[in-house]
C-alpha cells in the first residue's frame, strides 16, 4: 500500500492508514525533532502529538500533495515551540562511547565523534528557530524557498536566519578547533 | 568533502545515534487513540453505570451528543446536535473582505455541549497559493474568543481549502457574542494574503422553523464481546475472532449510518481491510452504501451510510482484510469477516418527495392486463414527476411477473390526454399469486426552484487555455440546494471533446441522486450547435459526475443551473386483480 492509499484510508476513518504513515515517517520525524529540541523524549512527544494532529486534521489535507513535507513542517513547528518552552538540557556523554563501538577506524571514529560533538555543542548555542533552519537545510535537505513556505516566514528572513546560524556555527566550530 | 557536507553528515550521525531506526511510536500512539474506545468498553463492562455517563462521555469525546432523553437532530451543514436544550444559531452570516479575499462564517450552532462553526473562504488569488511541489502555505486553526477574553480551542473539525466546519467547547448560555479568529488563510504563502482575521459573531435563539432532521440512535453500543446492548435489543452477529465491531447505528431521516471499530491484533502488525466491503440485504440484493457524509459523527474505523428504502433486514456486511506485519509485508492469507445487523423495528422510510404510485384502472386483454395509473407527490418543492419505464411486478411469492411499458401510440389509445405523471404498462400474464406488487425505481423530478450556483476559477489562474484541458480544480465545498437530497460540489475539471468544451463537475451526493441535469445558464456566447451533457452516479466511487459541453465561448463567472434530476428508490403499490 502506498502513501496515498494510506491517506485515503485515514480520511475514511481507518486507523490502519495512520499506522502505515507512522511506520514510514516516525524515525525521520523524531530525528528532526530531536535535533531541534535536543531531547529524545521530548522529540518523541512532539512527533506523537504531530501524528495525533494528522489523525484529527487529515480531512484538511489535500491527498494529491506529498504528505512528508506537510507532516515534517508541523513537526518542525512543534519542535521549535517545545524547545522554546523547555530549558531541558541533555547529555551527549554516551555518544562517544557508541561511536567507539562502531566499525570505523579508531582515528576516523575519533575525528567523526569530535566533529559531531563540536556541531552538537554549536547547535546548542543557537536559538530554536535558528536550529530549525539548520535542521531543515542540512538534515532535511530543503531549499531556502521550501523553508520559507514551511516556516511561514519571508524568504529574506529564512536567508537571514540561515546565514546567521551558519556564521555562528562556523565561528563556534572554528573556536572549538582553535581551542 | 565540503564543510556543509560534513555538517550534514554530523547532524545525521547525531540524530541516528540518539534516535535509533527501531524507534516505534505506534504502540503509545495507538493507545492514546484507543483511549476513546477503551473508555466506552469500560462502560460497557459495567452496565450498572448509568447510560447517561456513557453517552455524556461520547458527547464530550466526539463532539456529538448522545444521551437518553436527548432529542438529537441533524442540522444540514452543521451536523448532529442535541435539541433537548435550547439551541442558538448565528443571527446572520458574517462576512469580511480584505484584499479581495472574503471570509464568511456561514453557520453556527450552539448547544449545551458544543459550538459548531462553519466558514468559507473565497476569491483567494492564484499567486497566493503555493504551486510548487513540496511548497505548502500557512496552516493554522481558527479559534473563538469570548467577550471576557477567554479562548475556545478547537476540539475537532476540518474541511477543504475553501472552508471548513469546526467544533469548539460550549459557549455559556448568557454569552451571545464571540469573535472568530482566523490566524491566516489556509494554504496561502507568507505575505500573500491578510492574516489575523477577526469576525464578530452574534448568536440568537434558533428560529422555530429551523430545519432539523430527526436522528434516532438505534443502537449506541453493541459488540460481540458484551452481548448487553444498553438501549435496544438488537445485537450484531459476529464471528468469535472477528476484529470487526459495530459501535453505532443511527437512523437520520431515511438514511441509516453504521459505524464500527477494527480491533487490531496484539501481535506485531495490523489488520488491513483490503477488498471493497459489501453489504447485502436479506433478499440477497446488494445495497449501495457510501462512506458517511454527515458531519459531526462519532469517530470510527469503518462506516457506511445507506438509504433505508427497499432494504430487507437483516443486512450482511462483508469485510475482507489481511494481516500486515510491521515491515509492511503480508503476514497471513486474506480473511473474510461478516457481520449481520437488523434494527429492532425497521421504520418505514419516508418516500422521497412523498412520491406514491396509484393504479387507476386495468383492462384485461388476452395475454394479461393493461395497467393504467399515475404518480403523485406531496413535496411542494417539486413541480413534476415522470417515471422512466422501470416498472417491475412481483407476485405474492416474490416471483417476477413480466411487465413492459406500453408504447406511446398504444397508450394514447387507452388514455385520453395522457399527462406526464400518468403511465400505462402491459402486464403479460394472468396467472400469478395475488396480490401483485408493482414497483418503480427511477423517476425524473422537476424542481420548482432551479438549483443554481456560480463558478469562477479566475482567481486560480484559469483562462480556458488548451493546456488546462484535463486539469481538475478544487472548488472548496459548494453545497447545492437540491430539494431533499444532499449534493456538494467539490471539484471541476475542464474538458474538451472535439469542437465542444466545458466542465465535468464532481459531487459528493446522496446515493439516491442518480443524475443532476446541470447546464450553463449564463456565460456562454457564440453557440452554434446543441449543448451536450452526461450525468451519472459512479457506483465504485459513490460520486456524482456531471458533464456539460458547448461549442460556444465560455467566460467566468459561469452561472450553472439544474432544473431537475433523476432519483432512484423503490416506490410500490399493490394490486389484487380478480381471478381469471
Amino acid at each position: 500500500m502506498d502513501e496515498e492509499q494510506a491517506i485515503q484510508r485515514l480520511k475514511r476513518g481507518d486507523i490502519g492508514g495512520l499506522e502505515i504513515l507512522v511506520h514510514h515517517y516516525q524515525v525521520k520525524a523524531v530525528r528532526t525533532a530531536y535535533l531541534i529540541t535536543r531531547d529524545a523524549e521530548l522529540a518523541e512527544d512532539v512527533v506523537q502529538e504531530a501524528f495525533l494532529k494528522v489523525y484529527r486534521a487529515i480531512r484538511t489535507f489535500d491527498a494529491s500533495r506529498p504528505f512528508e513535507p506537510w507532516f515534517l513542517r508541523s513537526v518542525v513547528h512543534a519542535a521549535v515551540k517545545a524547545a522554546q518552552k523547555t530549558a531541558r538540557q541533555t547529555s551527549q556523554g554516551s555518544e562517544l562511547e557508541e561511536l567507539l563501538a562502531s566499525d570505523e577506524s579508531v582515528e576516523a571514529q575519533v575525528e567523526t565523534a569530535e566533529f559531531q560533538r563540536q556541531v552538537w555543542d554549536a547547535m546548542q548555542s543557537l536559538s530554536p528557530r535558528q536550529r530549525a533552519v539548520v535542521v531543515q537545510r542540512y538534515f532535511l535537505d530543503m531549499s531556502e524557498r521550501e523553508m520559507s513556505a514551511k516556516l511561514e516566514i519571508a524568504p529574506g528572513t529564512v536567508k537571514w536566519l540561515l546565514n546567521s546560524a551558519r556564521t555562528r556555527l562556523r565561528a563556534l566550530l572554528r573556536k572549538e578547533v582553535e581551542e | 568533502m565540503t564543510r556543509e557536507e560534513r555538517l550534514q553528515q554530523a547532524l545525521e550521525g547525531i540524530a541516528a545515534r540518539q534516535i535509533p531506526e527501531t524507534t516505534n511510536l505506534w504502540p503509545r500512539l495507538a493507545a492514546r487513540i484507543e483511549e476513546r474506545k477503551s473508555l466506552m468498553q469500560n462502560l460497557r463492562a459495567r452496565p450498572a453505570l448509568a447510560l447517561f455517563i456513557l453517552l455524556l462521555a461520547l458527547a464530550l469525546l466526539t463532539g456529538a451528543a448522545y444521551a437518553v432523553g436527548k432529542s438529537l437532530g441533524y442540522l444540514p451543514g452543521v451536523g448532529i446536535i442535541d435539541q433537548s436544550a435550547p439551541i442558538r444559531v448565528l443571527a446572520e452570516p458574517v462576512s469580511m473582505t480584505r484584499e479581495g479575499i472574503t471570509v464568511t462564517v456561514k453557520q453556527a450552532a450552539l448547544t449545551a455541549d458544543q459550538t459548531v462553526v462553519v466558514y468559507t473562504v473565497e476569491n483567494v488569488p492564484w499567486e497566493a497559493r503555493p504551486h510548487t511541489e513540496n511548497v505548502h502555505g500557512c496552516f493554522a486553526t481558527p479559534f473563538l474568543r469570548l467577550p471576557d477574553g477567554s479562548e475556545l480551542e478547537l476540539i475537532e473539525g476540518g474541511g477543504e481549502m475553501g472552508g471548513a466546519r469546526f467544533v469548539y467547547p460550549a459557549i455559556p448560555p448568557q454569552v451571545n457574542e464571540a469573535t472568530f479568529f482566523l490566524p491566516c488563510i489556509e494554504e496561502t504563502l507568507p505575505g500573500k494574503s491578510p492574516v489575523n482575521w477577526q469576525l464578530p459573531l452574534h448568536f440568537v435563539p434558533a428560529p422555530p422553523d429551523l430545519t432539523v432532521v430527526p436522528v434516532i440512535e438505534i443502537q449506541p453500543t453493541a459488540t460481540a464481546e458484551t452481548d448487553q446492548p444498553m438501549v435496544v435489543t438488537e445485537t450484531p452477529t459476529i464471528g468469535a475472532t472477528s476484529p470487526i465491531t459495530l459501535t453505532h447505528a443511527m437512523q437520520i431521516g431515511d438514511q441509516y449510518v453504521l459505524l464500527g471499530s477494527l480491533t487490531q491484533p496484539s501481535s506485531d502488525g495490523w489488520i488491513q481491510l483490503t477488498a471493497a466491503n459489501q453489504i447485502t440485504d436479506a433478499s440477497g440484493k446488494e445495497i449501495f452504501a457510501s462512506s458517511p457524509t454527515l458531519a459531526g459523527l462519532p469517530s470510527y474505523d469503518w462506516g457506511f451510510q445507506f438509504n433505508a428504502a427497499g432494504v430487507t433486514f437483516p443486512i450482511t456486511l462483508t469485510f475482507t482484510g489481511e494481516e500486515v506485519s510491521t515491515d509492511l509485508s503480508l503476514a497471513g492469507p486474506p480473511q473474510t469477516w461478516t457481520l449481520q445487523w437488523s434494527p429492532q423495528n425497521p421504520p418505514e422510510a419516508a418516500a422521497l418527495y412523498g412520491i406514491s404510485l396509484h393504479l387507476d384502472r386495468f383492462i384485461p386483454v388476452e395475454d394479461g392486463y393493461y395497467l393504467i395509473g399515475h404518480t403523485d407527490w406531496t413535496d411542494e418543492r417539486i413541480a413534476g414527476v415522470t417515471e422512466y419505464g422501470t416498472m417491475q411486478a412481483f407476485d405474492a411469492n416474490g416471483n417476477e411477473v413480466p411487465v413492459e411499458k406500453a408504447k406511446f401510440a398504444e397508450a394514447v389509445t387507452l388514455v385520453e390526454n395522457l399527462e406526464a405523471n400518468q403511465w400505462v404498462y402491459h402486464l403479460r400474464s394472468k396467472t400469478f399469486s395475488r396480490p401483485l406488487t408493482l414497483r418503480l425505481s427511477l423517476f425524473n423530478v422537476e424542481f420548482k426552484q432551479p438549483v443554481r450556483f456560480s463558478l469562477d476559477l479566475r482567481s486560480y489562474g484559469f483562462t480556458f487555455a488548451e493546456e488546462q484541458v484535463g486539469m481538475a480544480w478544487k472548488t472548496g465545498l459548494i453545497p447545492l440546494e437540491v430539494p431533499g437530497l444532499g449534493a456538494t460540489l467539490f471539484r471541476v475539471t475542464y474538458v474538451r471533446e472535439e469542437e465542444k468544451h466545458g466542465f465535468e463537475f464532481t459531487l459528493e451526493a446522496d446515493p439516491r441522486l442518480q443524475s443532476l441535469a446541470l447546464d450553463f445558464e449564463d456565460g456562454v456566447t457564440g453557440e452554434t450547435g446543441p449543448r451536450v451533457g452526461t450525468s451519472h452516479h459512479d457506483l465504485q466511487s459513490g460520486l456524482l459526475l456531471v458533464t456539460v459541453l458547448t461549442d460556444g465561448q465560455l467566460s467566468m463567472p459561469l452561472s450553472i443551473v439544474a432544473y431537475g434530476a433523476d432519483v432512484t428508490g423503490q416506490w410500490e403499490t399493490q394490486w389484487a386483480p380478480p381471478s381469471p
